[in-house]
Formats: C-alpha cells, sequence, structure tokens
C-alpha cells in the first residue's frame, strides 16, 4: 500500500507537525488513493508509522465522511443534498443520475465503476446543483451536463 | 486539606478547595443525576445531566457541575424547575432510542438508567417504536456482550480502559447518533479486566459468565477481599444460594465494595473465581489405602494424622516433621499452623513456601522496617521508581496507581527493569537493563561512586543512572516498587534510602552507606552459602491502622520521604511472615530445604495449601521423589492437586470465599475477608483443621472453636496487632443506598 | 464601492501567482509590519478596525488576540480556520482561490504579532485543489523571502501549513477543528480554557475565519481607522456574502456592512428569476433563523440590523427562497444535515437531532400525527442551549423559526385524524 513515493510524502507530511498522529488525516487520504478505501492493513501500518493504537486510527477513519472503510467504484459521484443545491433541483439530478447508472443512491454500480451519493454541502452554493467525482468540482450542473461527463467517465 | 465554603440551595456548606462541584454536593448528601461524570475519569460533560445554576452574571447558562470546581462564595442552586425540565429531557433524549428492555437485560435491577429514570424522568415517552433504529447486539470480547441501542454514549468504558488500564482496546467508532462503542475490526483484544462492564450505568456491555445467570437482587452481596495477588482489591461477592455467581468492584449502582481498589479489579479478581466451584475441588477427606486414595470421616482422617505424626516425632525426633503453608492462607491459618509446629509438633521446621520469584522478606527488613506504600501513597507520590518487577502483569492494581499518579498528579516515574512492561508508555525514563543487575541500580542510587560501575554492570548510561538519582534527591515523597529481582544487599539496603539519601545529617548518612558497604561485602563472602541471615529484633513491620478507612484526597501523612512496595507474590505473604511462618524466625529450615532433606532428616511433611510439584522449580521428578521418600505426606488443600494426589492424607479446606479471616497486602493492610458462601462439601478452614490435629495431640491452644478468638491470640501475641480485633476490621461502612451517601465513610478516594 | 478583499477577483486567479499578487500591492502589508510597526501597533490598527471575526460568531478579533498570552511555555500558534461548511457558504472558497497571497500575508502579520512560528490553514478536504493552489503559493512566499526562518530579514521565523479536513463540518468548531488538526476525533473541547490561552498542543492559539485574516493587510496598509469607516457605526468594515437559491445571479459579493439586504437581492443579485416573490432569506447560513419578506424589506447586512428580526449574521451565506418554496421541505433538509453533521459527543443533539428527523420524515410522507408540529418545536427547545457546543443551537434554532414564521407548511404534513375531522364537522 505505501510504496515509496508515499513513505516520501508521508515524511515530509509528518515534518509539519509536532506530533506525529497530526498527520494522521493526511496520511489517510494517501493510503486510501491506493485502493478506493481504508484497509485494516493501512490501519495497523498507519497506526505503527505514527506512534498511534490501531483503535485510535479507527475511532479518527469512522470519524469523518471521507474516509470509507468499504471498497467503493472507482468514480464517487457526490452530488450536493443541502438546502442551496437541493432548491436549484439537485434532488432531481441525483434520481437522474440513478436511473442512468442503475445503482441506487449510497451504491456501486456492478462494474466497480461509479458509486452514487448524495453528501452534505460542499461549498459550492452559488454554484448549486455541484456534483464532486472524487476529488474533481462540477458546478452548475444539470441532467444533460452530468449525463455528458458520465458518458466521457465510462 | 483546604476548604471553602460554598452555598447549595440556600444552606451553607463546605468542599474541599477545587473539588468538582458534583463530588463536592455528593460529599454533603446532595445527589446529582449523572451518566458520563464518574470519579477520577476526565471530565467530559457530555450527558448534560449534572446541569446546576451557578449564580455569577458572567454565567448567562445552566453549567455542567461535572467540570466546575468549586471556588469560595460560589452559590449553586441545583435543583428549580428549569433544571428539573433539563434533566427530564435529557432522560426522554437517552430513552428516545432505547429499548426500555428492561425485563430480559442483566443489568435491570442496579441500572443507573433504570434508577435515573425514576428519579428525574418523566413517567411518559413521546419516541415510538417507529422512531428508534436498530443496532445488533453481539459479543464482543471471551467476556464482553455488547449491546449497542442501551448505550447512552458516556465513554466511562472508553475512558476506564485508557486512563486505568492504558489499554484503549475499545473505542467509540463513527459519530453522531450513529456513534457506536466498538474497536478496530469489532473484537476486542485486552487484558479482560471487565472494568468496561462494571462501569457501564446501562446494559450496554455485560459480563459473558454472568449473562443470563442472576437477577442482582437475588444476589446477596457480601464486601470482601480478592485473595490472588497481593495487592489486596476489595470486591462484592455476588451470591446465590450456595453459589458464588460473580465478583465486581461496584455493583451497578456505583456501590463499591469500599476498599483500597475503589471502583478498579483485574481480570483475576473478576474471571477466576470459577475455582470456588471447580470439579477439581476434594470435598471429603481421603486416606491413602495402597494405590488409592479412599474417602474418609473427618474424625478418621483427623485421628490417623494425629497419630502417624505422633509416631514420627516418638521415632525420629520431632525436627524430622516439616511444615510448610502457602503465603495464600489467611493470618489466622498461619498463626495456628505456626503455633501447631512449634507447640504440637515441637519442630523448629515450618515456613510458607516462598522459592525465588518471591521477595526474601527477612532481607527487606534487616535493617529495620521502612515506610510501606500503600496504594493511596502511590497515587500521590511526586516520584516512583519501579525497579525489578511489572505490576502490569502480577499487581494490576498497583499498575492502576502508578498511572493515576502519572496522569492525574503528574508524578515522574522511572523503571529500571531486565524485561519490557507496557508500564513504559508513563514512564519518564525507562532502562531496560541487563538480566539480573537490577540490584547494581540500588547500589549506585545510594552511593553516587557506584555509578559508573553499575552503568556498566546494567547495560545502561551513567547519565540515565545520575538522572534518576538526582529525581530521588530532589522529590519530596518518592514510592519504590520494587519485586523479586531485587536480592541480597540490594534488598537489605533499600531500608537505608531514607538515612543516606532523605537525611540531609551527614553522620546519619555516612553511618548508613556503611552499613551498606557492609551488606555488600557480606554479600560477597556468603555468596555461596544458603544461610539465611538473621533476622533483626523485632520483624514487626508497620501496620496501617484501620487502613480501609483512610481518606485520599488528603495528603497521605507519612512521615518518611521513601516509601516502599514490596511486590509479594501471595494474598498474604507479608502475613504469613509477620504470624512467624518463616524459618528465619523459628530457625529452622526452608521449605525448599525441608524437600531436599526428606527422606533423610526430614520424615514427613504437613502442606497447607501449596502444590509442591506444581511450584517446582527445574524438573519435577526431582520434587516427585523426594516425596516419595517421605513417611508421611499430609496435605490440605481445596483442589485435588499433584501434590495431593501423591499424599498419604488429603484434608480438604475452605476457599477464600467460605471462610474468613484477614489477610495483609503489599501495603501493609490488615484486611477482613468475609464469609460470602457456606463450604463447599465437608471442607473446612485451614486453622480448624489444624487446631483439631494438636487438640487430638493433646495440645489446646484455647480457640474454643472460634475464629474470633484465633486473631485474639495474634493481637496479643504478634506486634503490630495489638488493638485490632475482626469486629473493628469488619467495621468499615456497608455499601450505602444508591440516592445518598454512596460511598462508603471517609473513601473519598481519587476514583 | 471600495474592495478590501476582493480587489483581485476580476483577475481570475491569476493573482496566484506572486508576481501577480506583488505587481498589485501585495506583501507590502507584511513589509510595512515588520519594517514599521512592533507587535503592539499591529494589534492596536487591528482593534482600532472593529474587524470581528467573519467565521459566525463575530468575535472582535482585536480583543481575541489580546488574550493570548505575552509569555508562553509552549510554542503559539496562528491557525486560519478554513474549514467552511456552513450551508449557504462558498466566500473563503473564492477568497482562497482567487487570491491566495492575501490569506497568507494576513497569517504572516498574524503571527508576527502574536510570535508564533508554525502555523496552519486547516481547510476542508473536499477543497483539495484549492489546498494545491495554497500550497503552490506557499513556496512561492517561502521562495520570495515572505515565510520561513527569516521573514524579509527581520528575523522573524514563519512557517505555513496546510492541513486537510475530512469532511466534518464540526470541525469548523474551533476546538473540535483543533482537536482534528491533533489527529483525533473531531469533538470539540470543553472551554474554558479557551483556544487563545490552551490551544493547538497545549499552546496559546488563535483561530480565525479565512475572511477575517484576510482583511489584516488591507487594514495594516490603510489603517483600522479607515477600515471601520466603511461600514456602520458598530460593525466595521465590508463582508463578504454567498448570496444562493433563488436569485438571477448567485455569486460571492462583497459589500459595506449595514448594506440593505433587499439591494443586494435585487440589484447586486438581479432580484428573483421569472418574477416570483420573495417568501424567505437565510441571512446567515443555515444555522441562523429564519427571517421572512417582509422582515427581509427592514433589514441591513450588519450584526446589529439583522439582530433586530431574531437572526443573525453568522456566516454571510444568504439564501434566498421564493414564493414556490415549501418552508417544511426547507427545513428537513437542514435538519438531515444537523443530524448527519452531530459529533454524536453530546446527548441533545446526538439523539435530539435523530428524534427530529424522524418526526420530519414521517411528516414529509404526509404521515405526521396531531401534535408533530409541537414536538418538534418542543424538541428544537430542549436541545437549544443544553448542549456541549453551538451545534446543538444550530440545529434548534432553524427548527423553531421556522415554525413560528411559517406554520402552515408545517401543518400540511398532519395526517387527519377522525378527531379533526369530526371537529370540522361541528
Ligand atoms: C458548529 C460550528 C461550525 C463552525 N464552522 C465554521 C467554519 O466552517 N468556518 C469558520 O471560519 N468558523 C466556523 N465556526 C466558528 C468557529 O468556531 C470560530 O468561531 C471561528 O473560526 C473563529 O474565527 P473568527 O473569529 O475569525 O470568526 C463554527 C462554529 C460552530 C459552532
Ligand atoms: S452539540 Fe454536542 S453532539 Fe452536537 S456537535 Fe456539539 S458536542 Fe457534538
Ligand atoms: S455528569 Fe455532567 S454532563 Fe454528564
Amino acid at each position: 500500500m505505501y510504496t515509496e513515493s508515499n513513505e516520501k510524502k508521508l515524511d515530509e507530511i509528518i515534518s509539519h507537525y509536532p506530533v506525529k498522529r497530526s498527520a494522521i488525516l493526511p496520511a489517510l487520504y494517501i493510503a486510501q488513493d491506493e485502493h478506493g478505501h481504508v484497509t485494516d492493513d493501512d490501519i495497523r501500518y498507519l497506526a505503527k508509522r505514527l506512534d498511534m493504537r490501531v483503535n485510535e486510527v479507527e475511532e479518527v477513519v469512522t470519524f469523518y465522511s471521507m474516509y470509507s472503510r468499504k471498497p467503493i467504484g472507482k468514480y464517487k459521484l457526490q452530488v450536493c443534498r443541502t438546502l442551496s443545491c437541493m432548491l436549484q433541483g439537485a434532488e432531481q439530478i441525483t434520481e437522474h443520475i440513478s436511473h442512468k447508472l442503475g445503482c441506487e443512491i449510497g451504491g456501486t454500480t456492478p462494474d466497480g465503476k461509479f458509486t452514487l451519493q448524495e453528501v452534505e454541502c460542499l461549498g459550492y452554493c452559488d454554484l448549486a446543483p455541484c456534483l464532486q467525482v472524487n476529488f474533481d468540482y462540477h458546478e452548475k450542473i444539470s441532467t444533460e451536463s452530468v449525463d455528458q461527463l458520465i458518458d466521457s467517465l465510462k | 486539606m483546604e476548604t471553602v465554603k460554598i452555598t447549595i440551595n440556600g444552606q451553607e456548606l463546605t468542599a474541599p478547595k477545587g473539588e468538582l462541584l458534583i463530588e463536592a454536593c455528593e460529599m454533603n448528601g446532595i445527589y446529582l443525576p449523572r451518566f458520563c461524570h464518574f470519579r477520577g475519569l476526565t471530565p467530559q460533560a457530555s450527558c448534560r445531566m449534572c446541569v446546576v445554576r451557578v449564580d455569577n452574571p458572567k454565567i448567562p447558562k445552566l453549567q455542567t457541575a461535572c467540570t466546575m470546581p468549586v471556588s469560595d462564595g460560589m452559590v449553586v442552586t441545583t435543583d428549580s424547575q428549569e433544571i428539573e425540565e433539563v434533566r427530564s429531557a435529557m432522560i426522554e433524549f437517552l430513552l428516545s432510542n432505547h429499548p426500555v428492555d428492561c425485563p430480559v437485560c442483566d443489568r435491570a435491577g442496579e441500572c443507573e438508567l433504570q434508577d435515573q429514570t425514576y428519579g428525574f424522568g418523566e413517567d411518559r415517552t413521546r419516541s415510538q417504536y417507529g422512531d428508534k433504529e436498530n443496532f445488533l447486539e453481539r459479543q464482543i470480547s471471551p467476556f464482553i456482550y455488547n449491546d449497542p441501542q442501551r448505550c447512552v454514549v458516556c465513554k466511562r468504558c472508553t475512558r476506564v480502559c485508557e486512563e486505568w488500564m492504558d489499554e484503549f482496546a475499545i473505542t467509540t467508532i463513527n459519530r453522531g447518533s450513529a456513534t457506536l462503542i466498538s474497536s478496530f475490526t469489532g473484537w476486542v483484544e485486552c487484558s479482560d479486566c471487565g472494568n468496561c462492564v462494571d462501569v457501564c450505568p446501562t446494559g450496554t456491555l455485560l459480563h459473558v459468565p454472568y449473562k443470563y445467570v442472576a437477577r442482582p437482587w437475588d444476589l446477596k452481596q457480601t464486601p470482601t477481599v480478592c485473595n490472588f495477588c497481593s495487592d489486596g482489591c476489595s470486591m462484592l461477592a455476588g451470591s446465590r444460594s450456595e453459589n458464588l455467581i460473580r465478583t465486581v468492584a461496584r455493583d451497578g449502582r456505583g456501590r463499591t465494595a469500599g476498599g483500597i481498589n475503589h471502583d478498579f479489579l483485574c481480570a483475576l479478581g473478576r474471571y477466576t473465581i470459577d475455582s470456588v466451584h471447580s470439579k477439581e475441588r476434594v470435598e471429603r477427606p481421603m486416606i491413602r489405602r495402597g494405590e488409592q486414595l479412599i474417602p474418609a470421616t473427618w474424625d478418621e482422617a483427623l485421628s490417623y494424622v494425629a497419630k502417624r505424626l505422633a509416631e514420627i516425632k516418638a521415632q525420629s525426633g520431632a525436627n524430622s516433621i516439616g511444615v510448610i503453608s502457602s503465603g495464600r492462607l489467611f493470618n489466622e491459618d498461619q498463626h495456628t499452623l505456626k503455633r501447631f509446629a512449634a507447640e504440637a509438633l515441637e519442630t523448629k521446621n515450618a515456613d510458607f513456601h516462598h522459592d525465588h520469584d518471591e521477595i526474601d522478606l527477612d532481607s527487606f527488613f534487616k535493617y529495620g522496617v521502612p515506610t510501606i506504600a500503600t496504594q493511596e501513597h502511590i497515587q500521590n507520590a511526586d516520584t516512583i521508581l519501579l525497579i525489578g518487577s511489572d505490576p502490569n502483569e502480577e499487581n494490576p492494581l498497583t499498575a492502576f496507581s502508578i498511572r493515576w499518579a502519572v496522569r492525574q498528579k503528574a508524578a515522574r516515574f522511572f523503571i529500571v527493569n531486565s524485561m519490557p512492561s507496557r508500564l513504559e508508555r508513563q514512564a519518564s525514563l525507562s532502562l531496560r537493563v541487563r538480566e539480573g543487575s537490577e540490584s547494581a541500580v540500588i547500589h549506585a542510587l545510594l552511593d553516587e561512586s557506584k555509578i559508573g560501575d553499575a552503568a556498566e554492570a546494567t547495560g545502561t548510561s551513567a547519565e540515565d543512572l545520575r538522572a534518576i538519582r538526582s529525581a530521588l534527591v530532589e522529590s519530596a515523597k518518592v514510592v519504590v516498587v520494587f519485586g523479586d529481582e531485587l536480592q541480597g544487599a540490594a534488598l537489605e539496603s533499600l531500608s537505608l534510602f531514607e538515612s543516606s539519601i532523605a537525611t540531609p545529617s551527614s553522620e546519619v548518612a555516612a553511618a548508613a552507606r556503611t552499613a551498606h558497604i557492609d551488606a555488600l561485602q557480606r554479600q560477597v563472602k556468603s555468596s555461596n552459602s544458603t544461610q539465611k541471615p538473621s533476622i533483626n529484633e523485632n520483624p514487626y513491620t508497620y501496620i496501617v491502622e484501620h487502613p480501609t478507612l483512610e481518606v485520599a484526597t488528603e495528603p497521605v501523612k507519612s512521615e518518611t520521604k521513601f516509601s516502599f512496595v514490596p511486590l509479594v507474590r501471595y494474598s498474604n505473604s507479608i502475613g504469613a511472615w509477620q504470624m512467624g511462618m518463616s524459618s528465619a524466625i523459628s530457625g529452622g529450615m526452608t521449605a525448599q530445604a525441608m524437600l531436599n532433606a526428606s527422606g533423610g532428616g526430614i520424615k514427613a511433611l504437613f502442606v497447607a495449601g501449596e502444590d509442591l510439584i506444581a511450584k517446582a522449580e527445574g524438573d519435577v521428578t526431582i520434587v516427585k521423589s523426594q516425596l516419595d521418600k517421605l513417611e508421611l505426606l499430609v496435605v490440605q488443600d481445596m483442589f485435588m492437586n499433584d501434590t495431593a494426589k501423591v499424599a498419604d492424607v488429603v484434608l480438604p479446606v475452605t476457599s477464600f470465599a467460605e471462610s474468613q479471616g484477614t489477610q495483609v497486602n503489599n501495603g501493609s493492610q490488615v484486611q477482613f475477608v468475609r464469609r460470602s458462601i457456606p463450604p463447599v462439601g465437608q471442607a473446612r478452614p485451614d486453622w480448624m483443621v489444624v487446631n483439631s490435629i494438636a487438640k487430638m495431640m493433646g495440645v489446646d491452644f484455647g480457640y474454643q472453636g472460634q475464629l474470633k478468638n484465633v486473631f485474639k491470640d495474634i493481637s496479643d501475641h504478634v506486634a503490630g496487632y495489638a488493638g485490632l480485633s475482626h469486629n473493628m476490621l469488619a467495621n468499615e461502612e456497608p455499601p450505602g443506598s444508591i440516592l445518598q451517601g454512596r460511598r462508603p465513610t471517609g473513601s473519598t478516594g481519587p476514583n | 464601492m471600495t474592495k478590501v478583499l476582493t480587489s483581485r477577483f476580476d483577475l481570475k486567479g491569476e493573482a496566484c501567482d506572486i508576481d501577480v499578487y506583488l505587481k498589485t500591492g501585495g506583501y507590502q502589508a507584511l513589509a510595512k509590519s515588520l519594517k514599521e510597526l512592533k507587535p503592539e501597533q499591529v494589534l492596536d490598527e487591528v482593534k482600532k478596525s472593529a474587524l470581528r471575526g467573519r467565521g459566525g460568531a463575530g468575535f472582535p478579533t482585536g480583543m481575541k488576540w489580546s488574550f493570548v498570552p505575552k509569555e508562553s511555555k509552549r510554542p503559539k500558534y496562528v491557525v486560519c480556520n478554513a474549514d467552511e461548511s456552513e450551508p449557504g457558504t462558498g466566500k473563503d472558497r473564492d477568497l482562497m482561490r482567487y487570491d491566495p497571497h492575501q490569506l497568507i500575508e494576513g497569517m504572516v502579520i498574524a503571527a508576527y504579532c502574536l510570535n508564533a512560528k508554525d502555523n496552519y490553514i486547516y481547510i476542508r478536504g473536499e477543497y483539495w485543489y484549492i489546498k494545491e493552489i495554497l500550497e503552490k503559493a506557499i513556496a512561492q512566499a517561502y521562495e520570495r523571502g515572505y515565510l520561513g526562518k527569516n521573514v524579509l530579514g527581520s528575523g522573524f521565523e514563519c512557517n505555513l501549513y496546510v492541513h486537510p479536513g475530512a469532511g466534518a463540518y464540526i470541525c469548523g468548531e474551533e476546538t473540535a477543528l483543533l482537536e482534528s488538526l491533533e489527529g483525533k476525533r473531531g469533538h470539540p473541547r470543553l472551554k474554558p480554557p479557551f483556544p487563545a490561552v490552551v490551544g493547538l498542543y497545549g499552546g496559546p492559539t488563535v483561530v480565525n475565519n479565512v475572511e477575517t485574516l484576510a482583511a489584516v493587510p488591507w487594514i495594516i496598509i490603510n489603517g483600522g481607522e479607515a477600515y471601520k469607516a466603511l461600514g456602520t457605526e458598530k460593525s466595521g468594515g465590508t463582508k463578504m456574502f454567498t448570496v444562493s437559491g433563488h436569485v438571477a445571479r448567485p455569486g460571492n459579493y462583497e459589500v459595506p456592512m449595514g448594506y440593505p439586504l433587499m439591494k443586494l437581492i435585487n440589484e447586486d443579485c438581479g432580484g428573483i428569476p421569472g418574477g416570483r416573490k420573495l417568501k424567505a432569506v437565510i441571512p446567515g447560513g443555515s444555522s441562523v433563523p429564519i427571517i421572512t419578506a417582509e422582515e427581509s424589506e427592514k433589514v441591513n447586512m450588519d450584526y446589529e440590523s439583522v439582530g433586530t428580526v431574531g437572526s443573525m449574521l453568522g456566516s454571510g451565506g444568504v439564501i434566498v427562497m421564493d414564493e414556490t418554496t415549501d418552508i417544511f421541505e426547507t427545513t428537513r433538509n437542514v435538519t438531515h444535515f444537523y443530524k448527519h453533521e452531530s459529533c454524536g459527543w453530546c446527548t441533545p443533539c446526538r439523539e435530539g437531532t435523530r428524534w427530529l428527523y424522524k418526526v420530519f420524515e414521517r411528516m414529509h410522507r404526509y404521515e405526521g400525527r396531531p401534535g408533530d408540529v409541537e414536538l418538534l418545536d418542543d424538541l428544537a427547545d430542549k436541545i437549544l442551549g443544553k448542549s456541549f457546543c453551538p451545534l446543538g443551537d444550530a440545529a434548534a434554532m432553524p427548527v423553531q423559526s421556522a415554525i413560528k414564521k411559517f406554520r402552515e407548511d408545517f401543518d400540511r404534513r398532519i395526517k387527519h385524524t377522525l378527531v379533526q375531522i369530526n371537529k370540522a364537522a361541528d
């Protein structure tokens, strides 16, 4: 999981803090990047690396919504569901994507390519409705624009 | 103790300065409801049950009493409509997702949620079945069962795991309303202390062995004392009819057994009680006929033993008989055994069994008796030195107290050990030394000029040793916790710490140093001899008066700077020694020497409570063949163990649960152990058995069959015990009722 | 209108490059601070500016800085709160992606004022690309000596790191943020002690919002008095508002404090599309009480004026709702948000938001029971003021204000029972 270049990155991150465990959130992103989710091995490894106990890592991982302990799709489609986006019709777009992919909200397509999620406010309220695909933002989306987007990812 | 004046509900009261308001109220008989607050755990103010109004224009909101230290002149209201409303609202919230399955819940009857709902809630709930979320219940460790839906997320369990045990084996995962008590992989790997279950205010965490076994109101709760390690924790033994069902440090309502351990108990105390009802228990006396041990009546067995002992005494002389006891037997048993040896058998050979992994108390007390530290000394120390032992494994309460001192009082903590210990996480400096070299460190601490040598012998740096030494010199209260790795001159010299390090007078220090050097030299000379050094005149240690009634929030009043915790092996090793059940005092052979002489100088052994074969160091067959050579082997024991199997006579005795008596812990505290169940089978207490045999041999100790007379005899004859009686020791207050004065008087201890 | 914060927004991100930033007056405030001003003088200017925290609570910034003890055994820290997760708010995003150096400059000045060597920007994990923009800008600042061992040859050492969050609204709360930065679960801490005294790693710590810190360079260059004069008597300076919802031109707008709300909506944002009428406005992010159309007419965007209609300026997230909006549904939506984001520490918030949402759910299906509206109101009341941190209040206030002002939208969700039908028949 932790390749050599990742190790270097991690060393650099650790050097930012007086306490090793402060690096846990950024370190988890690096781990999650490899498989799309945080594995048991990742947790054991990071616990050792950051002078934490496995339970201290586990409680952190499960607190934050951007980490997943279970496998998910290659593309995580996260539609904002909170007020400003809702006012601009986010719900309909989510439903549209769900139909298009044949996948429930929260589910993953059988080919393991897409996971569809509703998430809370993404900070793009003035650019609503919005969608995040992994780390990429898409603003002022419409049913047409998401169709295009998904087709380009397929 | 500095106190402040506070006004609560219009009444002027006093409280210790800096005490948390919730505790201060409780000391004054005002119980504030709470879930998350728990004596001595980091405050977290999350349940919001303990809210009060503090009269202060700067604080407009209700405050949590569990986080507010009292200050002089504080005016507080704990009871008003506004406060009642919050309390009942919090209860309603907690019940809004609670299954309310009390009829099938093991905790019902000692559930704090139940109690507080009755006390502070409303008799209605607006949350209906459909409003509730379900979580699956499951077993999460060999000893723990978890039903998350009953959880109030007070996190007492995770805090005891972290703060008491330093294990962090359970924690909370997820967030918000999905928060659960769980762990990495979901299975809890820990030392199974079970404290998390005891402190749980609801039926969320349950003891697996106790699941669906009994209802708490059916249990008789007897405060008693554990007899596994030498810490001597009090516990509540829950029994139903003739059976011991469970032991806990506290029942679900916050009542503790009122002992030195307050709410703490370890795995041994909690889960090894199975042995009381073990299949291996000997239920009736047995006499060997050829290959077989055949059941006999008590009369037959006792008179047979008396007759055979008298014969051997007549034939081979009194000193051909040896008496060996176990460090687990009560004082009354030891004392009677000692008198039995001296007066009935008239043998010098009486010793409690202690081998290399037992601290040599004779050496330790050679130059007089230093202050023996109790758990409270440890908890209040400013510097702790742990040397040659790992209490984390052997004496969990001591380990707890050390962690306590480090966490709560910022004590400095040093470890000098050849083995790794989990306590290293708490240590400010931890030296891993060569095996067997711990003693060298003691010499270096006593004598600065020896630091170089010690560094070499132990494989550590002189700098580190100097750091430890200067910490000891600077500190005001030092507790030295040590184990069996300290031997010989090092052990003898411990009591010189006070005079050579703490006393500024150069003369006294010089004298101490001379004594130390003398000890060292003697050790070099006699390193091959097995002879024990003779004991000083007054071997009896300082005995803490009414130990279990001490108040721990006040600094422990000991005059000396140094105090010591000898981590002896058994629950009553020190008591056995105090009772004189020691070869050094009788001037006879040690238990090991008796074994070595069997068939030669020793023809008969009377063994009480010790499995010599299991204890054999090295080759078992040697011990077996030694026992084989005896003309008579009498074993009185709870179990049909390996030694009993080869005995000529086996006499069944009671366990700690079935008998009463006193025992002395490693803090030299004399504690009274109560009987919680009737004897199993025909078992009798050790002292009673021995007393009967002596009588048959024509010696009457004058006990008239009464245990209290044995203790009377002890207090008359054993220094330090004068003035003590069973009555007095037993008269700690019984656990109180939940809503007021829940703590036994005075034990406002740290946890 | 004077632009304090958004003067480089027209460059559409070009100011991310340090040369562009320098050309447009960048880092002059830092140079001025280090060369001409003592730390106390910097503090003085900030105090004079009457700048108030833009993260939501509106605490006077100068006062917060002055709580930091001068002498401290432990290192001091300046932490920028860039967690921006309050629904309706996206201003810090643009401040960082269009003008990262402005924030960096503000932070270095703050660090100089408080003598903090290591400093952090805690940015929400979703803003990963902005984290990269910031990191690039920081690297440039190190290169040019605006950060590092010896800032501009003054001997002052200042380091700056960007730390990503990972999806937790509560980590915007300053003490939860510090916990998170220390590598723990984002549970708020007990106060007191306040972070200014015991904060990150136990050291005195100032936590400020992006917008707050970004205003500092302007204040140093132009003086505190000048900044204050931009706004009203009590609320100084300018403020950024993110306007979203039913307006023609949603976006971020910097206006002077005291700017009329309806002017913002109608003139700057082009009014409500389709000629529809205004129904309600949430003036400061989803946590603050909702106000009606009539109330909106009276309101100017400053702390005091918004207070007069029982709401708050909060984070400056203005959510506009037209007449087609069902306030029951919008309130259900934000309640879901708080249920999802409750950290789970304290009873009222953890259990209360769950229960609230359960009731909302059945009302959503038009299966509300008689008394459910009162139940919602009462549950909110039992959370309000009783929770460990203000998130509980934030969950309660929208519910209570919505019921109070838009009751009919809630009543419609109650299933008609026989009792009610009988009553109607009587
Ligand atoms: C639940 C909650 C969420 C918050 N979220 C944010 C946030 O996302 N960004 C922010 O700057 N402040 C947020 N705050 C306010 C911070 O606690 C803190 O007051 C602020 O960072 C201080 O900076 P300021 O004085 O510059 O406003 C939040 C507060 C609470 C109670
Ligand atoms: S109010 Fe309580 S549960 Fe909610 S976020 Fe704050 S501390 Fe956590
Ligand atoms: S006991 Fe004070 S909040 Fe729980």
